[in-house]
């Protein structure tokens, strides 16, 4: 057994139970950080849209499809254990 | 994490948009193809009921309302999001302020509860709604959120509703919703598409939030939305902010905000004392 998962072991096993305050701190955090939503368990901070094409004032700044798909699947990640919610809106014919 | 001085370079952006999509819900459709594959697909709340006027456009104008407007916009949307054909998990009227004459949300809302009993959607809000349309809402169909706009710039949710509140007035949303166990949705809480113009910016709205930025090791974006929610924790208020962007960096500055924790006094120097 390597010297670091020694290390780790004892670690685990000698770590003193959490505090009272601890743990309301880690409840209040936890609060904070996640909304539910009917039941659905999301992050508290979620991405706002606005329809394609349509919306942003300067057409040439606009991310592409590629670059959307990438701001969902980075934003998704950053929601740790958190759903990852998305606005839309209806978009002009 | 980037580090606070490149961050106060590249301030979060509000709005996530697609070019060169303009076709109908196309948007909606890249959603769809860009969360195949996710281990947990995103949660999204769609709405329906207003339009932009053109590509140049900055400004929402209401739809033109024809008996059965509202569930073919939900329709639309169900198409478009779930091809699979599950149901949409939330959709909320866009404009519900332009509803105030009598019977006309309470039929709207009608609609929607029907299209509910039909398997297109589960869950039903209003956008832009005053207290009172909260009221007549709730009359005709529970809501699971109502998404107004909330931000530094703009705070009439988080003030009290006085008792002589004109019947358009948006203040005290913040609590009316706690008070009904509804979720707020704050829209533009970084100060929307004004601040993407570069015509107002958070972090000169509010100064603190550099020092916090540099102390937590954040954005001033990403301390600004934590300091919020902190508020609307003390207001016991559930509070879920959507903020925009246009980067994948952006985003994930913006999601990993819910994470920092903020001290009282912190969210006081950020949002002044609750009002």
């Amino acid at each position: 057994m390597s010297p670091l998962l020694l290390v780790m072991e004892s670690a685990d096993h000698t770590e003193a139970p959490a505090s009272k305050k601890a743990r309301t701190e880690a409840t209040e955090r936890q609060e904070l950080c996640s909304v539910d939503l009917a039941g659905v368990t999301v992050n508290a901070v979620g991405l706002g849209t606005l329809p394609a094409g349509v919306a942003y004032p300067e057409p040439h700044s606009r991310p592409t499809a590629k670059v959307f798909h990438e701001m969902l699947h980075a934003a998704a990640a950053a929601c740790g254990p958190h759903r990852l919610v998305v606005d839309t809106a209806d978009t002009c014919a | 994490m980037r580090s606070a001085a490149t961050k106060a370079r590249t301030p979060l952006s509000p709005f996530v948009d697609c070019h060169p999509f303009s076709a109908l819900h196309a948007l909606e459709r890249e959603l769809a193809l860009g969360s195949a594959g996710m281990a947990r697909a995103p949660v999204v709340s769609t709405k329906s009921g207003m339009k932009r006027m053109n590509d140049e456009s900055s400004g929402w104008r209401p739809r033109s309302t024809p008996a059965g407007a509202v569930r073919k916009s939900i329709e639309e949307a169900q198409k478009a999001l779930c091809p699979t054909g599950t149901p949409l998990f939330l959709w909320s009227l866009h404009n519900a302020d332009g509803y105030a004459a009598p019977g006309a949300l309470e039929d709207a809302l009608a609609e929607a509860v029907t299209c509910v009993k039909e398997g297109l959607l589960l869950h039903i809000g209003l956008c832009n709604a005053t207290g009172l349309l909260v009221e007549r809402a709730l009359s005709v169909t529970p809501l699971l959120c109502v998404q107004n706009e909330w931000s530094l710039f703009c705070r009439e949710a988080e003030q009290q509703r006085p008792p002589t509140a004109a019947a358009s007035s948006k203040k005290g949303m913040l609590r009316i919703c706690a008070q009904r166990d509804i979720v707020f949705v704050a829209h533009s809480p970084l100060g929307g598409l004004k601040a993407r113009r570069g015509e107002r910016s958070v972090a000169t709205k509010q100064p603190v939030l550099g020092g916090l930025a540099g102390k937590h090791g954040a954005s001033p974006q990403a301390v600004c939305l934590v300091a919020m929610l902190g508020r609307a924790a003390q207001l016991g208020a559930r509070v879920l902010l959507i903020p925009g962007a246009r980067t994948a960096a952006h985003t994930a500055d913006s999601c990993s905000a819910a994470a920092l924790r903020l001290s009282d006094a912190e969210i006081a120097a950020v949002m002044g004392p609750v009002l």
